[in-house]
């Protein structure tokens, strides 16, 4: 079973600069956990997911959590201002997550599930030569999982 | 705002003995991405998402070896045998009470990478709290 056998083909996309109250109200309307943020030629970009808007509400970590312990760091500096885009940002650009992991179309359904457990994802995008054409969720492997045992029932 | 204003209050709950795949049916047909483990007194005892279940995957490639990390290996191998709720359930479950304000309870999700938090008092599962949940609350200025 590969990729193109169970993604789904309508991926709902944002632009870099629609804001995140769209952003919001696509997530609620669709029952969906991110959008790809592409480009006019459909092409990726980034990744808006509930986790980005999250920070929205999160309370700051303290300047004094970042401090240099002889080259160890509590919090690391990058992660103190990653946070505060992510809190301060308005449009999908500011707040979204660039270079989102991609698989394509030939990509077999056991690759991608490994992916979604060792890097701890929910999604992969699926890409044809750069442009998006689909998405694979947790929820998609699960209908797979369940149709094998189905089957393997019957 | 606290948890127990944005909480769902009808939660879907499954038992130790429900079968895995009534596990998966039960998350599919709801559109819900995981689902809290209780006893018979509505106890909570674990919790079940997709990613536990993903480890039902037949083909699944190693995650990890066990020298690497032999817990998470070994933790892998139970649940991909795993036939019940009970087998397959993360048994550690991060919980909030229903005063714990959304701030705390989005910091919580970002901090421990949850996606729900059941909301328990005594034990029992009052309520449970979901990113979009979090995400209802969000005002733009």
């Amino acid at each position: 079973m590969l990729a193109k056998d169970i993604m789904s083909k309508n991926v709902i996309t944002v632009r870099e600069n629609t804001d995140i109250k769209e952003i919001i109200s696509l997530l609620l309307k669709h029952r969906i956990s991110a959008v790809a943020v592409v480009d006019e030629k459909n092409h990726l970009l980034g990744v808006v997911s509930e986790g980005d808007l999250l920070y929205k509400k999160r309370l700051p970590t303290s300047i004094d959590w970042v401090q240099n312990y002889g080259g160890y760091y509590y919090v690391r500096p990058e992660q103190l201002l990653e946070e505060h885009r992510k809190m301060e940002g308005s449009t999908a650009k500011e707040i979204m997550t660039a270079v989102p992991i991609c698989v394509n179309e030939d990509t077999p359904v056991s690759e991608i599930a490994t992916l979604m457990l060792k890097r701890g994802i929910k999604r992969v995008f699926v890409l044809r030569e750069n442009k998006l054409v689909g998405v694979v969720s947790r929820g998609d492997i699960l209908k797979e999982i369940i149709s094998e045992m189905n089957k393997k029932e019957e | 705002m606290l948890a127990k204003d944005i909480m769902t209050k009808n939660v879907i709950t499954v038992k130790e003995n429900t079968p895995v795949r009534e596990v998966i049916r039960i998350l599919l047909e709801n559109r819900i991405s995981g689902v809290p483990v209780v006893d018979k007194e509505n106890n909570l005892i674990g919790i079940i998402s997709e990613a536990d279940l993903i480890y039902k995957e037949k083909s699944l490639l190693p995650i990890t070896s066990y020298h690497e990390n032999h817990k998470k290996f070994m933790n892998a191998y139970r649940k991909s045998l795993a036939k019940t709720a009970g087998e397959i359930m993360t048994k550690d479950v991060i919980t909030v009470s229903e005063e714990t304000t959304v701030e705390e309870i989005a910091t919580l999700m970002l901090e421990k990478w949850i996606k729900r938090v059941p909301v328990v008092k005594d034990r029992k599962v009052v309520g449970i709290i979901s990113r979009p949940d979090i995400m209802k609350t969000i005002s733009i200025k």
